[in-house]
């Protein structure tokens, strides 16, 4: 039978590495691409990944199941190391690598990225406030449900529904140039 | 107000790839707005497709994984290191408790001993008087019956006990000593007051 990641918790705090590698294996992506759409740098990323295994091995901040789910306690890690980030590269304190990469966004999935409307689409995420960018990132990216998403960001499902609506409306005025421009794939009805 | 309330329905069912229900189809077919909605939340929903395929396999590079890893091992070094200090505090803790245990009771035993006795051999309790406590001797046990043996002593024996010779250059010296139950010597009388002992 397959752990729970709160009993994985409990084996890593008593120093099983296997349990660290498992929980790794389930988060680590996920924690990643979470990251890297929220922030728009790979190394802030990198950086927020690693930082929350470690805070989660040290045990700062320390989860309590009681509180909610390991999973959410990730990324509400996540969300606080992004956003730390995201503040100090407002002030201009960033490092070069993390300014060049913010100011490029669209070339940050690199080849990923190869045709111009979904680039166009990923700078239009990036473009949209964080609580908008991170809803969709979550349920269209991540493809998770409202309820899952309300229990990750830790707030009622409605406000996802809603956060998520207003983001693809943001989205859709953001694209209609392009669209008129004739970029992009049609859909039949 | 009526395309308002059709709005979650149109995003909704886009986003789930599902045809419109009955009524959401009959407004989208005479609300222009709403159907111009509909095709732009399906077109919406394929491009986030394309993206969500494209990104689902990005992963973290292995050096972040090694970093954790590493930061595993330096953990678990720090609260081995941290686990033997403590166990090696503890055991200091616990050896200088025993010691001082031990000089504590050491003291209190010995002060008791030489006080009781000397308080039996100076109240002269039924031996007389002319008894000098053995020092260090431990007190007698309540109702503890004692003996007196006459017998000759070598004076480093008296030494020994703590008793200081007024002659040292005798041989052996002849004196009176109350020997307690467990046959340990408690005071010593020497033959120089013989007319003391009973």
């Amino acid at each position: 039978m397959r752990p729970t990641d709160e009993e994985l918790y409990r084996r890593l705090r008593g120093g099983d590495k296997s349990a660290l590698a498992e929980l790794y294996e389930r988060h680590e992506g996920a924690l990643y691409r979470y990251a890297l759409c929220m922030s728009g740098s790979r190394i802030t990323a990198e950086e927020t990944v690693q930082d929350v295994f470690c805070r989660l091995m040290a045990g700062a901040g320390r989860f309590d199941a009681k509180l909610g789910s390991l999973e959410a306690w990730l990324y509400g890690v996540a969300r606080n190391l992004v956003r730390r980030c995201d503040r100090s590269r407002r002030r201009g304190s960033a490092g070069v690598d993390t300014v060049t990469e913010a100011a490029s966004p669209g070339d940050l999935l690199g080849d990923l990225l190869d045709d111009e409307r979904t680039a166009s689409l990923y700078e239009a995420l990036d473009e949209l406030p964080p609580r908008y960018r991170e809803v969709v990132v979550l349920c269209d990216l991540e493809e998770r449900s409202y309820e899952a998403v309300a229990r990750l960001l830790e707030c009622p499902v409605g406000t996802v529904r809603s956060r998520l609506h207003r983001a693809r409306l943001l989205l859709s005025a953001r694209l209609a140039p392009l669209k008129s421009a004739g970029i992009g794939a049609g859909v039949r009805d | 107000m009526e395309c308002q309330k059709w709005a979650a329905a149109v995003i909704d069912s886009a986003r789930a790839g599902r045809p419109p229900g009955t009524a959401l189809r009959a407004h989208l077919d005479r609300c222009p707005g709403c159907s111009e909605r509909w095709s732009g939340e399906r077109i919406l929903t394929r491009e986030m497709q394309i993206l969500a395929d494209r990104v689902a396999n990005i992963r973290a590079p292995g050096r972040v994984r090694e970093a954790v890893e590493r930061e595993f091992e330096r953990n678990r070094r720090a609260a081995r290191a941290r686990w033997t200090a403590f166990a090696l505090a503890a055991a200091a803790a616990m050896v200088m408790v025993a010691a001082l245990g031990s000089v504590w009771w050491k003291s209190v035993t010995s002060s008791e001993a030489r006080h009781a006795t000397a308080q039996w051999a100076d109240a002269g309790s039924g031996f007389g008087a002319g008894f000098v406590a053995v020092p260090g001797a431990l007190p007698l046990a309540d109702g503890e019956f004692v003996r007196v043996e006459r017998t000759e002593l070598e004076p480093a024996a008296l030494a020994r006990m703590g008793l200081s010779l007024p002659d040292p250059d005798d041989d052996l010296v002849v004196a009176d000593v109350a020997v307690g139950e467990d046959g340990m010597p408690r005071a010593v009388r020497l033959e120089a007051d013989p007319e003391a002992v009973d």
